[in-house]
């Protein structure tokens, strides 16, 4: 799968414990239309994996259940991938700052 | 109208884009989200923008489902166009079963026996310990009791078991007697192979002596069969040989022994020797076990034990000249089977090969015919990748129908398979179709279907509509598919080609094998084996009296000319070996000299129609209270005795009851292959069995007519003389020598029938191949015709074409075949893999068989009728 800057942002939301789609949404900044389809796309291909939140907690809370969003093995993986190449990028900037 | 409606309207109105399955649980998400965040923000609008990400996340569900869908449909569009041809379906699908059937059965004998760890604790680090007999050409001789605790003292071993294979009658209760295998194995073996009984337990370290009584653990087999599948069956007291012994535990089914010849056992034995068996360090009785030490690889063991072995040479003279050698089990388990299963495999390989050429010619054959209908589609406005997925899917769904069948098919190949050959699958291994092999069998499915759809997409017409839709344009896609076409026909020949040298060659092999003169004469010969173990028999004169008795009984049978008895038959899988000191004649210390002995009644040179070069047969005075006395083979005459006359010199044993006692050599009889007909007749001794009494005996009765039609007679003799003795391994002569060259036959038929197979596969791919050229030329051949060519000529060059495409097959076949050869050497008798007879008789065949096949297409070319063929132009 192809990583782009938006799906690396919101598994890195995921990962920090942003695990409901509007929660996702606020954090990343990116709206709805974008933060959706990446979150179909990642189920589709096992970064992430849902499951539905328990009815007694969000009756609790006094709201409808939401879906819970949560990075799989694949996910996790992948993730410090992209955090690495962003690191490397950012080590490389810093070099061509300092040339300059 | 509020926000939170506005947005709920908006969602609702996208939802119909979602599909059908998913839609429940997407308007329950956009909803609990869009609710949650109008009651706790505070921008009115804010859940109104929000909202309509939902078109997006609608419209990005839809799109993945239509690419589901498309690919439905083609399916579904695939599966129309298998059944509209049935017949065409039929041929592919059953030429890919043919090929992927066999291939799946030999795979699930190769997962079995080569790929899958043996059923015990980390194998890989268990090991056969053996002795070796370097100057005699012997490489495995079992050790002795003395070694088994001296190996002990070795760093590279961390666990040591013994195991001493036998049969004996088993008694007791209401069954007659019965004879079984046993393994008698130490306290140690079960923990180090990680086995243990299912019911009841395993052998304590004081049952490996005599301080303890005997015990014996059952097989699951007799345990069922003879005891009813008792669960209280511990305790109870089971008659072996004269011995009673208690019960104490009964094997899972499908426990066995490692090595070449575990799974046999129906008894598990403790050892239960004395202190002097142990002690003893000249009986190579005992196969050895051992696991090696964690970090001590294989090499390193070797090592310490060679220069172990060196020191006990110099010390002790019982282990002169005796060199050592580790074997793994997996290595000693399957190395008898791997050349044969891996020769196999590559033959079914092969006609998986010819078999997916066959098929790849069909599908390009019928691709050509649906240029029209891919015209019709393109104009309709079907893309090129549409198209290209359509062919994939059309491949796979006669791959994957293949593949079923194919499964089908290689289960039941397998059951055939198994007994073809013999030895090469170890009992003790589990083989059957499985998972395992369904995943296999649904890869290559996968793999053929995929491969198929490439090549017809690869032939593909490229060019315009109108030209496809101009039936008989002649373009240059169409001559590149029928390049591949010729390219496929010439691959499948020399496959086939490879397959029918590698079965010719067996098969003058095992012809070769069945006119080995065995060195007597197998005809008319019943043979049975009896064995003297009770009590009763415990005296030397009632074992020889039963002999007499027991042939005095068989020789009175109408229609039994002779009868003899000997200690172990021609070919039946037993052999005693003994070392020998010659009289006058100092011991060479570089050289021990190991005779095989067989102990006979007189009359068995007679019986077995063995000629004798010199001397006298055994007499009936050749008894106890004669002088002993010794017949050697040719063999042994020629050794031992160049030059020199062996008669009235005399040997004794250097081991053994009577050992030290000298017999006078009185006869030399011609040789007799006794352990293989591919293998040299050993050095051998006889000795009269008046004098050596031997506890396992083997009967041959030569008889004036059918053998088989006296058994129920012998079996009464035998009983008349002992009710209680069990006849067990009944079998005629021919059908034991039959049968030492099973896996050899087993071979051949397998790599026959896959040749056959093969030959008919590429014979109608010829076919195929030239009757297509010929319709594709019609109008060319009208022209010719019309011109005045003669249909003699037409004829001619049709068959020319048949017999070119095969002659280039069968060169490169027979190029192929004379390179890999050596990879079937191995398994050839007296048959070099270059064999030139039979290498002339495949291309003859192949040739006789391009005639055949080429001659209908090449009639159907005569008939043309120039008018109408012109006329359709």
């Amino acid at each position: 799968m192809r990583m782009t800057l938006a799906t690396t942002l919101v598994m890195q939301a995921i990962g920090a414990g942003h695990r409901h789609g509007f929660d996702i949404v606020e954090v990343t900044g990116y709206p709805t239309g974008t933060v959706y389809p990446a979150l179909r796309r990642l189920e589709r291909d096992g970064y992430v994996r849902s499951r539905w939140e328990a009815e007694r907690t969000a009756t609790r809370d006094g709201r409808p259940a939401r879906r819970y969003y949560e990075l799989t093995a694949s996910g996790i993986k992948a993730i410090e991938a992209a955090v690495d190449t962003v690191n490397q990028l950012n080590a490389v900037r810093l070099r061509v700052k300092h040339a300059r | 109208m509020r926000p939170l409606r506005i947005a709920q309207a908006l969602v609702s109105a996208v939802a119909g884009l979602v599909p059908r399955w998913q839609r429940r649980d997407w308007r329950q998400e956009w909803d609990a989200e869009l609710r949650h965040h109008a009651d706790s923000q505070n921008e009115p609008f804010g859940v109104v923008s929000r909202s309509t990400g939902a078109v997006a996340d609608a419209v990005y569900l839809r799109s993945q489902a239509l690419q589901l869908d498309v690919l439905a449909h083609d399916a579904s569009v695939a599966w129309r166009n298998a059944i509209r041809r049935p017949a065409f379906t039929l041929l592919v699908v059953m030429t890919l079963a043919l090929g992927i059937g066999v291939n799946s059965a030999v795979f699930a004998l190769l997962d079995g026996v080569l790929l899958r760890p043996l059923p015990y604790r980390d194998p890989s680090r268990l090991v056969f310990v053996w002795h070796t007999l370097p100057s005699q050409n012997i490489f495995e001789v079992e050790a002795t009791a003395w070694d088994y605790g001296d190996w002990h003292s070795l760093r590279s071993f961390s666990e040591l078991a013994l195991v001493s294979g036998g049969a004996v009658t088993i008694g007791g209760g209401d069954d007659p007697p019965e004879r079984v295998r046993i393994s008698s194995v130490s306290a140690s073996l079960m923990p180090m192979l990680g086995i243990a009984p299912a019911i009841g337990r395993g052998f304590t370290a004081a049952e490996d002596t005599t301080d303890a009584p005997g015990v014996v653990i059952l097989s699951d087999g007799l345990w069922r069969r003879r005891f009813g599948a008792d669960p209280n069956v511990l305790g109870r007291i089971i008659q072996i040989n004269n011995e009673q012994r208690a019960i104490v535990g009964v094997m899972p089914r499908g426990a066995a022994l490692p090595g070449p010849t575990g799974g046999d056992e129906e008894l598990w034995a403790s050892a239960h020797m004395s202190a002097a068996n142990w002690a003893n360090d000249r009986s190579h009785n005992f196969v050895i076990l051992a696991r090696l030490a964690d970090g001590t690889p294989l090499s390193q063991a070797t090592a310490e034990l060679e220069v172990h072995a060196a020191r006990v040479a110099a010390e002790r003279p019982s282990h002169r000249n005796v060199g050592v050698r580790v074997i793994p089990i997996t290595e000693q388990t399957v190395k008898s089977a791997r050349p044969t299963l891996l020769v196999i495999a590559g033959g079914v390989a092969l006609l998986l090969l010819v078999a997916s050429a066959n098929a790849s010619t069909l599908l390009l054959a019928r691709a050509a015919n649906r240029q029209h209908e891919l015209a019709v589609r393109t104009a309709l406005g079907a893309t090129r990748s549409h198209l290209l997925s359509l062919a994939m899917m059309d491949c796979l769904v006669l791959a994957l129908l293949g593949g079923l069948v194919g499964l089908a098919l290689g289960s039941w190949a397998l059951g055939a398979m198994i007994p073809l050959l013999g030895e090469a699958v170890p009992k003790s291994l589990a083989v059957g179709v499985d998972g395992r092999v369904a995943l296999f069998t649904a890869a290559v499915t996968t793999v053929l279907g995929v491969l198929f759809g490439a090549i017809v997409a690869a032939h593909r017409p490229g060019q315009g509509l109108s030209a496809a839709l101009k039936s008989t344009a002649r373009t240059a896609s169409a001559a590149a598919a029928g390049r591949m076409r010729r390219a496929l026909v010439v691959a499948q020949v020399a496959l086939a080609v490879v397959l029918l040298s590698a079965a010719g060659l067996m098969l003058n092999s095992v012809v070769k094998l069945s006119r080995v003169n065995a060195g007597f004469d197998p005809r008319q010969l019943l043979t049975f084996r009896l064995a003297l173990t009770t009590q009763n028999y415990a005296a030397f004169p009632s074992r020889v009296a039963f002999g007499s008795d027991v042939l005095q009984r068989l020789e009175a049978i109408p229609g039994v000319r002779h009868a003899a008895l000997v200690s172990s038959i021609p070919l039946g899988g037993s052999r005693g070996a003994n070392g020998v000191e010659v009289e006058g004649r100092p011991p060479n210390p570089n050289e021990t000299i190991i005779v095989d002995q067989r102990h006979i009644s007189p009359n068995y040179f007679q019986t077995m129609a063995i000629p004798m070069v010199s001397g006298r047969p055994f007499t009936a005075t050749d008894d106890s209270r004669g002088e002993q006395v010794t017949i050697v083979n040719r063999a042994m005459a020629e050794r031992y005795f160049p030059n020199e006359n062996p008669i009235d010199r005399r040997v004794r044993l250097s081991a053994g009851y009577d050992s030290g006692v000298w017999f006078r050599i009185v006869g030399v009889v011609d040789n007799v292959r006794h352990i293989a007909l591919s293998r040299e007749a050993p050095t051998e001794m006889y000795r009269p069995f008046a004098q050596t009494a031997a506890g396992n005996i083997a009967l041959a009765v030569k008889t004036d007519g059918e053998p088989t039609a006296i058994g129920a007679a012998v079996r009464n003799a035998v009983k008349t003389v002992d009710p209680n003795l069990p006849v067990y391994d009944m079998r005629t002569m021919e059908e034991r020598i039959s049968g030492s060259f099973a896996q050899t036959r087993g071979t051949m038929m397998l790599l026959l029938v896959t040749a056959v197979l093969a030959a008919l596969l590429s014979g109608v791919a010829i076919y195929g191949s030239i009757w297509y050229s010929v319709s594709q030329r019609v109008p060319e051949i009208g022209v010719r015709l019309a011109l005045g060519a003669s249909r003699a000529s037409i004829f001619l060059e049709v068959l020319r074409r048949a017999v070119v495409l095969t002659g280039i097959g069968s060169a490169l076949g027979l190029a192929a075949s004379l390179a890999a050869g050596r990879l079937l050497s191995g398994l050839l008798f007296q048959t070099t893999a270059t064999d030139p007879g039979t290498h002339a008789l495949v291309i003859a065949g192949t040739m006789t068989l391009a005639v055949v096949a080429g001659f209908v297409p090449a009639r159907r070319a005569t008939r043309v009728d120039p008018m109408t063929a012109l006329r359709n132009e």
